[in-house]
C-alpha cells in the first residue's frame, strides 16, 4: 500500500509539473506569405504605370485594395511583376525567391476579354523555360477588361503551349490568383 | 493420477452408497464457468463433486449442471484446459443451487488472449475480438486496416498512408484507442492525423462498439479499440516470431521480430519487438500515385514481475513514421481542385521512386507505461496504469524558399496519465469497479516553422472518476455505470493581427451507462446497451483559424462551443463462435445534439485566389445503422462468411446527410482446406474474397467539393500454407485481383487522384520458435 501511494505522490507531481510548466508563445514570422503584388511598366519614354494588388491581412479573410493606371493605346511596354510579404519586418522580397527557384515556378498573364493586350515573357531560367518576372506588353488597342495574374508552383514547364503563357497544360499548385482591371485609352 | 483413481472407487463403493440410502438425492447445482479475466464462457470445462462420481461438462456458453445430490457439504473443482483448477466449498441446502466458477485461464493454450481485468469490463456492451489470424494480420497490414475486417468499422483515409479507423462513421475525438490503459494521443485533430501506433508488442486487439464507455470516458462515445499485452511470459524458453512480408504495388519489403524470455524462479520476463517497412510509391491501375511511399520504423520493450495476483510490468515503445502525401494534393485556391477535378489523372506524377518529398507527414512517438495490479484479497484487486507520451508530429508542404525542408507544423504534445482501478466481487452474484483517470497534457508548437500554428499551444487537465457495478445471474448480466469528468483547457495563440488571446473553458461532463447481456435460448445471446455521453469540444474545434494543410480549406473554429451529447443505443444477438453456423447482428441508434461538424461558409479571398471557408458548427444529428456477420462451415473443409454494414446519418437542421459516412458495405469470402496432414498438423488453404461497396446517395452537396464516387466491387484471393503447428506459415495474397478502377469516398484526398491503388500481391513469410 505504502508503495502504491509513493507511485500516486510520484505521478500527482509530475503531473503538476507538466501543469505547471509553460514555454513562451511567440508570433510566428510568416515569412512566406505573398501579400503584395505589383507590376511596374514603362514606355520608351520612361514614363511609368503601375498595377497594384494589397492585401493587408495575408493570409487572411481582409478584402484587398487594388489600384492600376490607365494604359496608353498601341504602346509597347518592358516592365516586371514583384511580389513582397510586408507583413514581417524588414519587408521580405518574394520575387527574389521565386527567381531563385524559376525552374519550379512561372507566371501567368491571362487578359479576360477581347482583343486585348498582348504580353510576352522576357526572361528564362536556368533550363532555358520562361518564369515570367520580367515581362514585355504590347497594349493594341482600347481595352477594358481584366488581367489574371497567375503564379504556379512546379508547373509542368514542358506541358504544351506553357511556354507561350497558355497555363491549360501547366498544373502545379497556385501562389499567386489576382484580377487587376485593366483600361486602355 | 492413481490415487484420483483410489478415490473415484473408493467413493463409488462406500460414499456414494452410503449417502443415496440415506435420503432422496435430487438436489442440484447450477452455474456458469467463465473467464476469470473477461467473463468469456470456458466451454467444455468440466466441474467433478470430490469424492463422488458426480460431475458435468460445461456447454459452449459454460453452463453446467449437475443433477442427483443429496443434501451435505460438497468440494467441486473445476478445471479447464490452461486454467488452474479451482476448488470451492458448497452447502447443499435447497433444491437448486447456483454457483459459478471464474477460474483463471492462461493464456498459452489459446490461440487469442484475454488478459483483462478480472470481470468487469462492461460485459454487456457490444464487442468484438480480432482473431489469431486477424492479430497476424494486423502485424504487416497495420491496425486501421485490419480494424476494418469487423463490421461496422471503416478506414477513414488521407491518401494511401494516412489512416484511422473509424466506428459506426464517428472518428477521431469520438474513438478512443487504448494501450494497457493509457490513452492513444495526437489522432483526434482531424482526418489527416492518423494514430501513431506500434502494435507489435500487443497480443489483443478489441473494439467495443457499443455505448458510451464508462470505463474510457467521453473521448469513448462512439467507441473504444483496445490493445492489450498477454500477461508476461516467465519460462525459459526463449520464443520468437519473425515476419516478413513483400508487395508487389508500391514495391517495398517489411520486417519485424517478436522476442520473449524469462525466468520462472524471479516470476519475471521480457518481450521485444522490432520492425522496419519502407515501400515506395503506389500505383493505380492508369498512373503512378507520385509521392506515396513510406517508411516507418517501431520498437518496443517490456518487462515485468508476474506472481499470482501480483503483477508489474514496465513498457517503453517508440515509433517513427515518414509518410509521403499524394504529389498532387498540394493545392492552394478552390480553381486547383476545380482543375484537379476536371483531370482524369493527377496533376502532378513523377516517375516511380522510392522517394519520400514533400508534402509529407513525419512523426515520432514514444510511450512509458507502468501497469501494477495487487490483490488485497481473493475478490478485491487493485490495479494502476500510469504512462507518460511524447509525440512529435510534422507536416511538411512544398514551400518557397528552400523551405519544403522546414516544416509547417511542428508540433510536441507531452502527455501524462493516471488510472487508479478498484476491482471487486461481493459474491457470485455482485462485482464491480471504481476508478479514477488523470490526465494532463501540454501541445508546444515549435516556433521556427514560420507558418502560424493550426493548434495552439494548450495545456489541458482533465481528471474523472466512474464506478460501474454488475450483476451476474443465470442466464442474464445487468450492469450499470456513472462516471463524471472535468476538463480545464487553457490554450494561447496569436490571431491574424499578432494579438495574444489566452482563452480557458471548463467542462463538466457526464456518462451514463446501463446495459444487459442474456442467453435466451442455450445457443443465443442477446445483448442491449444504451449510454449517454457528453464529449467536450478539442481544441482544433474551438481555436482553428487558418489554412489546414492538404485541405484548401480556410477553417475557423468557434471559441463558444459546447459539449456535444451523444445518447447511443445498440442492441446485439449472436451465438457462440464456435457453432457451425455463427452469427451476429447488431442494430445501433445513436442520437446527437450540438455534433460538431464543419460547415461550408462562403469563400475566402487570399492572394492565390478563393478558398473555401469551413466553419466549425454545431448541429443535431441522427445516425442509424446495423453491421451483420455470418459465417458458415459447409464442410469440414470448406466455410463461407458474410459480412454487411449499413448506416444513414441525417443533420436534423438541414435534412441531408452528413460527410465521411462509410456507404453501404457487403463483403463474403470462402476459405478451402485443399489440403491437410493430420499427424504433422500442416495443412494448405486458400480463399476468395468479394466486397462491395455502394455509393453514398445521402450527403450535402454543399458538404463537398465534389459528389460521392460511384459504387465498385473489389476482388482478391489467398494461397496460405502452414507449417508444422502452425509455426511457419507462408502465404500469397492479391488484393484488387482485377485492378478495378475506383474511388473512395472516405478518402480525403480523392479529389486529387481519380483512382485508389491497384492490384497488390503480398507475399508474406511468418516463423515461429516456442510459439
Amino acid at each position: 500500500m505504502n508503495k502504491l501511494n509513493g507511485y500516486i505522490l510520484l505521478l500527482g507531481a509530475g503531473l503538476m509539473l507538466l501543469v505547471s510548466c509553460k514555454d513562451d508563445v511567440k508570433p510566428v514570422n510568416e515569412e512566406e506569405v505573398i501579400n503584395e503584388v505589383t507590376i511596374r511598366l514603362k514606355d520608351d519614354h520612361n514614363r511609368e504605370y503601375n498595377l497594384e494588388y494589397r492585401d493587408a491581412d495575408g493570409s487572411g479573410p481582409g478584402v484587398p485594395v487594388i489600384k492600376s493606371d490607365t494604359l496608353p493605346t498601341n504602346t509597347n511596354l518592358q516592365g516586371n511583376i514583384s511580389l513582397l510579404n510586408t507583413l514581417v519586418s524588414p519587408t521580405e522580397d518574394i520575387t527574389a525567391e521565386v527567381s531563385e527557384e524559376g525552374t519550379a515556378h512561372q507566371f501567368f498573364y491571362v487578359f479576360t476579354d477581347s482583343p486585348a493586350p498582348v504580353i510576352q515573357y522576357a526572361d528564362m531560367d536556368a533550363d532555358g523555360y520562361p518564369i515570367g518576372i520580367e515581362i514585355q506588353c504590347n497594349t493594341g488597342d482600347a481595352y477594358d477588361g481584366s488581367l489574371r495574374v497567375v503564379l504556379r508552383h512546379q508547373p509542368n514547364k514542358k506541358g504544351t503551349g506553357v511556354a507561350t503563357g497558355d497555363m491549360t497544360q501547366a498544373g502545379g499548385s497556385t501562389d499567386v490568383d489576382i484580377l487587376l482591371p485593366i483600361v486602355v485609352r | 493420477m492413481k490415487l484420483h483413481r483410489y478415490i473415484i472407487l473408493w467413493s463409488l463403493l462406500f460414499g456414494y452408497g452410503i449417502i443415496a440410502s440415506a435420503q432422496p438425492c435430487n438436489n442440484i447445482i447450477k452455474g456458469y464457468i467463465l473467464d476469470q479475466h473477461d467473463l468469456s464462457a470456458l466451454s467444455y470445462a468440466s466441474v467433478v463433486v470430490s469424492g463422488t462420481s458426480l460431475g458435468a461438462e460445461a456447454d459452449s456458453l459454460g453452463f453446467f449442471e449437475i443433477k442427483g445430490l443429496c443434501k451435505g457439504s460438497y468440494t467441486l473443482i473445476c478445471s479447464h484446459v490452461g486454467c488452474e483448477p479451482v476448488k470451492r466449498k458448497v452447502e447443499v441446502v435447497e433444491a437448486v443451487t447456483n454457483l459459478n466458477f471464474y477460474p483463471e485461464h492462461h493464456a498459452h493454450e489459446l490461440k487469442q488472449i484475454f488478459i483483462r481485468a478480472r470481470t468487469n469490463q462492461e460485459i454487456t456492451n457490444v464487442r468484438n475480438s480480432l482473431n489469431a489470424e486477424q492479430l497476424r494480420l494486423m502485424k504487416s497490414d497495420g491496425l486501421t486496416q485490419t480494424l476494418a475486417t469487423i463490421p461496422g468499422l471503416s478506414v477513414l483515409s488521407t491518401g494511401s498512408n494516412i489512416e484511422k479507423p473509424t466506428i459506426h462513421g464517428l472518428y477521431g475525438s469520438r474513438i478512443a484507442i487504448i494501450q494497457q490503459g493509457s490513452r492513444l494521443e495526437d489522432q483526434q485533430w482531424g482526418s489527416d492525423h492518423a494514430p501513431n501506433i506500434d502494435v507489435r508488442l500487443f497480443d489483443k486487439v478489441e473494439v467495443i462498439k457499443g455505448a458510451a464507455s464508462v470505463r474510457f470516458g467521453a473521448k469513448a462515445m462512439g467507441g473504444a479499440i483496445l490493445l492489450e499485452q498477454k500477461p508476461v511470459y516467465t519460462g525459459r524458453q526463449l520464443k520468437q516470431e519473425v515476419l516478413l512480408s513483400a508487395e508487389s504495388n508500391s514495391p517495398g519489403i517489411a520486417v519485424s521480430s517478436v522476442i520473449q524470455r524469462g525466468d520462472t524462479a524471479t516470476h519475471t520476463g521480457w518481450k521485444m519487438a522490432a520492425g522496419i517497412k519502407k515501400y515506395g510509391d503506389r500505383s493505380a491501375p492508369d498512373f503512378v500515385l507520385s509521392n506515396t511511399g513510406t517508411t516507418v520504423a517501431d520498437l518496443g520493450f517490456s518487462f515485468g514481475y508476474h506472481k499470482g495476483e501480483k503483477r508489474h510490468r514496465i513498457t517503453l515503445s517508440g515509433y517513427y513514421n515518414n509518410a509521403g502525401l499524394l504529389a498532387a494534393s498540394q493545392v492552394n485556391s478552390q480553381d486547383d481542385i476545380l482543375r484537379a477535378l476536371e483531370a482524369d489523372k493527377p496533376l502532378v506524377i513523377h516517375p516511380f521512386s522510392f522517394g519520400i518529398e514533400a508534402p509529407r507527414q513525419s512523426a515520432v512517438h514514444t510511450n512509458l507505461l507502468y501497469n501494477g495490479q495487487i490483490s488485497l484479497s481473493k475478490d478485491h484487486k487493485l490495479k494502476l496504469n500510469v504512462s507518460y507520451q511524447y509525440d512529435n508530429r510534422r507536416e511538411y508542404d512544398v514551400r518557397r524558399g528552400g523551405r519544403s525542408n522546414i516544416p509547417a507544423v511542428n508540433m510536441n504534445l507531452h502527455t501524462a496519465q493516471l488510472e487508479l482501478l478498484e476491482d471487486h466481487r461481493w459474491n457470485d452474484i455482485f462485482s464491480g469497479m471504481v476508478g479514477l483517470n488523470i490526465l494532463g497534457q501540454i501541445n508546444v508548437n515549435n516556433p521556427n516553422t514560420q507558418r502560424r500554428p493550426i493548434i495552439p499551444y494548450y495545456n489541458l487537465f482533465n481528471p474523472g472518476i466512474f464506478a460501474y457495478q454488475q450483476a451476474n445471474l443465470n442466464h442474464l448480466t445487468i450492469e450499470a455505470g456513472i462516471r463524471v469528468d472535468y476538463q480545464h483547457l487553457n490554450a494561447l495563440y496569436y490571431d491574424l493581427n499578432q494579438k495574444l488571446h489566452e482563452p480557458r473553458r471548463n467542462f463538466g461532463n457526464v456518462v451514463f451507462n446501463i446495459g444487459i447481456s442474456a442467453d435466451i435460448l442455450p445457443e443465443m445471446r442477446f445483448k442491449a446497451n444504451t449510454g449517454l455521453a457528453y464529449r467536450a469540444p478539442d481544441v482544433n474545434e474551438l481555436y482553428s483559424n487558418g489554412v489546414h494543410l492538404s485541405s484548401v480549406a480556410y477553417e475557423v473554429g468557434d471559441p463558444d462551443l459546447r459539449s456535444e451529447r451523444l445518447w447511443k443505443t445498440i442492441v446485439e444477438l449472436s451465438n457462440s463462435k464456435d457453432s457451425r453456423l455463427h452469427y451476429s447482428i447488431d442494430m445501433y441508434f445513436q442520437l446527437f445534439r450540438n455534433y460538431i461538424y464543419q460547415r461550408p461558409n462562403g469563400f475566402v479571398s487570399t492572394i492565390a485566389g478563393i478558398k473555401l471557408r469551413y466553419d466549425y458548427v454545431q448541429t443535431d444529428a441522427v445516425f442509424g445503422g446495423f453491421d451483420a456477420l455470418m459465417k458458415y462451415r459447409i464442410l469440414p473443409w470448406w466455410q463461407i462468411e458474410g459480412k454487411a454494414s449499413g448506416l444513414r446519418a441525417t443533420n436534423r437542421a438541414t435534412g441531408l446527410g452528413i460527410p465521411l459516412i462509410p456507404p453501404l458495405h457487403i463483403s463474403g469470402e470462402s476459405m478451402f482446406t485443399l489440403w491437410k496432414n493430420k499427424k504433422n498438423q500442416t495443412s494448405l488453404r486458400a480463399g476468395i474474397n468479394v466486397s462491395h461497396f455502394s455509393e453514398q446517395k445521402r450527403y450535402n452537396p454543399a458538404d463537398l467539393f465534389a459528389g460521392p464516387p460511384p459504387g465498385y466491387t473489389l476482388a482478391g484471393a489467398l494461397i496460405r500454407y502452414s507449417g508444422k503447428k502452425e509455426r511457419n506459415t507462408l502465404e500469397l495474397k492479391v488484393t484488387n485481383l482485377f485492378n478495378t478502377r475506383y474511388s473512395s469516398y472516405l478518402n480525403n484526398l480523392r479529389y486529387f487522384a481519380p483512382q485508389e491503388v491497384g492490384r497488390n500481391w503480398i507475399l508474406q513469410y511468418r516463423f515461429g520458435i516456442n510459439q
